[in-house]
């Protein structure tokens, strides 16, 4: 699927799916969306990607190990577990902390958002890995 | 602070999975691997071992996650669910110390180490969960863990890799369909009680019967859950798959599916139907009996025509799960304290025989047991643990299978369950034939040499797998010589078991930060 | 939602599902689970909607007392999704849909194992037909 239309289109595409799945992801706490959601549609712009270049050509961009992804999400959403036992709470009790930034205004930040944000990447992580061994396999 | 008693239940679960990803992220150090995962699970095994004791003396832990109160999730730490973790981390850490030099290094550096972090997390969640649907999520945790264990290759495993995702395939579908029927059978629940916290649960059912106003479907809930449970567990019209599996994966995996993960159905049976659908097991316990009856002439049947060495000891293991089963069907307090025993017995016992039986099919090169023969004089070492081994699942003094053996009958003798103990003693018998059998094929008569260019006798097991075989013998003889201590904990298991007020009261009734 | 309709579908597609398991081809089987799967969550999710129920997001504008979310007497029988006489429910089960979420996500994870093992199957023996593949016996 070599064609100059889907290249021309996905090249436009993909930012913008990813700036919506970024959106998708923090907005998840109280509206609809989520770490998982936001992952999905990542890593669905990323294999669009992959299907209309081709793997190999991707590759030989940028080269990415998106098991290490996985690797990370999976720590991250277990560390914001455990780092709130370190304050006496138990695993998993979400903190909130609301803070006044110059220009922005106040913004108040809930530790789940870490937690989503490590099932961000173990979705990113896991699908694309699939993706990646599948379509390299010869 | 971190480390007090009361964090445990959730650091049981934790920390394998968060080592699990840290040994993604250095997989190509295998040596760094190998002694970081020791050092973990041993870790992991003292914990459990405090868990129990704190347990054992301070009364039942409940852990709310998140501390979201009634209607969050919770860890309960029974003693049920704490001695079943402390069996686990048992056999994992042996399973571990074998694999480092049983396992390729190719499977080394690649998925062997993450996935049995994730797998041990599951075994650990499921015993630990007091919510029916985290039950099911750490099934599925310890399902496709187990499904990427299989693949991974070992120095004594001549499968095939055709054969092997035969293998999986079946093993994945049959276990999605009992999910799936799991899954309904939760959602079945829900709509009926509307909770799905279990010692909640069991107030409700409860509540229900004694008013009266059982719903006739209560019971055809119970039976979705035997039949699931019954899956895991390999009961007789279920059992097909587990031959077919098992034998597939390297000998430390073998050892972990056969000693842990088909003992899960086992607990499943325990800890949902004796504590939620106590009202229907008059009508589950004697199908439970006849089934397990036939489980066991099956397993055993199966196993004397066996000749390649793993796939008996599967068909053993079905065999052996229905004594298990026998005594959980019996359901006297008495019975119930056997299976227990029986249970922890046999997954000492049969993961033991497993890891011999991995080391044994490497020394002779082949896993046909006609090809094998006299190697009590090059692999001594092997001979006298297989030879434990096998006097443990056949019952026979000094081993711990003579305790957990005597008890059941014993238990089925003070019940009254006569023909049952008649069919369960002749199929003993048999299960004392096909395995002495096997030993003397393997171990005893004409040596016979498999591959004449590599002399059998330089494949000798290394020195980190002989201390995993010792200490699991030297449980194995401990268990036998020693019982009253596992009898004792069995008995007051049995006893929170047929009496579940003090569970539901320490889940329900527990002080609200 | 009328409950009728949904739960001939749900039947309709646990019918589906049985029949599509039951064929010889490996993907069909895959294709099979996954329906079934489906057909389960919407199980689930019916086991926790009422007829007219509002989705059950509380916005800072809900007035206390405008409604019952959820229901929980041992004493006078009540439970949860089950709403008492004379009370009117306007809100679903919120609970039902993390259940789902989490079953969605647990079926992605299994879908995608199952593909890529079909995948693999057929590398290793050339065909996706299940009465072929038959080398365990014993």
């Amino acid at each position: 699927m070599t064609t100059l239309i889907a290249k021309t289109v996905s090249k436009v595409c993909v930012p913008i799916i990813i700036l919506f799945s970024i959106s998708l992801l923090l907005a998840g706490h109280d509206n609809p969306g989520g770490g998982f959601i936001g992952g999905v549609m990542f890593a669905s712009a990323i294999s669009l990607f992959y299907v209309v270049f081709g793997v190999d050509h991707i590759e030989s961009i940028y080269k990415n190990h998106w098991d290490k992804w996985f690797a990370v999400g999976l720590l991250l959403a277990t560390i914001t577990g455990i780092g709130i036992m370190l304050l006496g709470y138990n695993f998993l009790r979400s903190a909130y902390v609301s803070a006044t930034f110059p220009l922005i205004g106040e913004i108040s930040i809930i530790s789940t958002i870490f937690f989503d944000i490590g099932v961000y990447l173990v979705v990113i992580g896991g699908i694309l890995h699939i993706f990646k061994e599948m379509g390299e396999d010869k | 602070m971190i480390l007090s008693m009361q964090h445990v239940p959730v650091i049981l679960i934790a920390l394998p999975i968060i080592f699990g990803s840290l040994t993604i992220l250095f997989r190509s150090k295998s040596t760094l691997q190998k002694t970081l995962n020791i050092a973990v699970f041993s870790f992991l095994l003292a914990l459990s071992i405090a868990l129990l004791l704190h347990v054992w003396y301070n009364g039942i832990l409940v852990y709310e996650v998140g501390e979201w109160g009634k209607y969050g999730i919770l860890l309960v730490a029974d003693l049920l669910g704490a001695g079943m973790v402390v069996l686990s981390s048992l056999i994992s850490l042996m399973a571990m110390i074998y694999a480092t030099d049983y396992m390729d290094r190719k499977a080394l550096d690649s998925t062997f180490f993450p996935l049995f972090n994730l797998m041990v997390a599951g075994l650990n969640g499921i015993f630990l969960t007091g919510d029916i649907f985290n039950l099911f999520v750490f099934f599925e945790v310890l399902v496709l863990s187990s499904c990427g264990l299989i693949v991974l290759t070992g120095r004594g495993d001549h499968t095939k890799m055709a054969d092997k995702l035969e293998a999986i395939f079946k093993y994945l579908v049959l276990n999605m369909v009992s999910i799936i029927l799991m899954l309904v059978s939760i959602a079945s629940l829900y709509a009926t009680v509307g909770t799905l916290n279990m010692a909640d649960i069991a107030v409700k059912v409860g509540y229900l019967a004694d008013a009266g106003e059982l719903p006739w479907h209560i019971h055809v809930i119970a039976m979705t859950f035997i039949v699931v449970f019954g899956y895991k567990a390999a009961m007789f019209p279920l059992h097909f798959w587990l031959a077919d599996v098992h034998p597939s994966a390297p000998a430390p995996i073998h050892a972990m599916l056969s000693g842990m993960v088909i003992k899960v159905g086992i607990y499943g049976i325990l800890r949902v139907h004796y504590l939620i659908f106590s009202e229907s097991m008059f009508m589950l316990q004697p199908i439970l009996i006849i089934l397990s009856l036939v489980t066991i002439a099956v397993g055993a049947t199966s196993a004397i025509g066996q000749y390649d060495l793993k796939r008996l000891l599967a068909y053993s293991s079905v065999s052996q799960i229905g004594y298990v089963l026998l005594g959980v069907g019996m359901g006297t307090a008495y019975a119930l304290t056997a299976a227990i025993v029986y249970l922890v017995n046999h997954a000492i016992a049969k993961s033991m025989l497993f890891l011999t039986t991995g080391e044994t099919l490497y020394h002779a090169g082949t896993k046909d047991m006609r090809k094998m023969g006299g190697y009590a004089g090059s692999a001594p070492f092997l001979c006298i643990i297989f030879l434990i081994g096998s006097m443990s699942i056949a019952g026979l003094p000094p081993a711990g299978g003579f305790f957990a053996k005597l008890l059941i009958f014993d238990a089925g003798l003070s019940a009254q369950f006569y023909i049952p103990i008649a069919i369960a003693l002749i199929f003993a018998i048999f299960t004392l034939f096909y395995l002495f059998r096997t030993w003397l094929t393997i171990f005893w008569g004409e040596v016979k040499y498999c591959d004449p260019t590599e002399a059998c006798n330089i494949r000798n097991p290394t020195t980190s797998i002989k201390v995993a075989l010792s200490l699991l013998a030297g449980v194995v003889i401990f268990i036998g010589v020693y019982p009253e201590p596992l009898i004792a904990l069995s008995s007051v298991i049995a006893g929170q078991l047929l009496d579940p007020q003090p569970y539901i009261t320490a889940v329900l009734e527990r002080s609200v930060r | 939602m009328n409950p009728t309709m949904l739960s001939i579908t749900i039947a309709l597609l646990f019918g589906i599902g049985t029949f599509m398991i039951l064929r010889r081809d490996m993907i069909k089987v895959a294709i099979g689970i996954t329906v079934l799967s489906h057909a389960t969550h919407m199980l689930i999710v019916t086991s926790g909607a009422f007829l007219g129920g509002k989705v059950p997001i509380i916005t800072s504008d809900h007035e206390s007392g405008s409604g019952i979310i959820f229901m929980d007497d041992i004493a006078a029988g009540v439970f949860a999704p089950i709403v008492p006489e004379g009370t009117e429910m306007i809100y679903s089960d919120p609970l039902v849909q993390a259940l789902t979420l989490t079953a969605i996500v647990i079926s992605l994870a299994t879908t995608a194992v199952l593909l890529i093992l079909a995948y693999r199957v057929y590398q290793e023996h050339g065909t996706t037909d299940l009465n072929e593949i038959r080398r365990l016996k014993g």
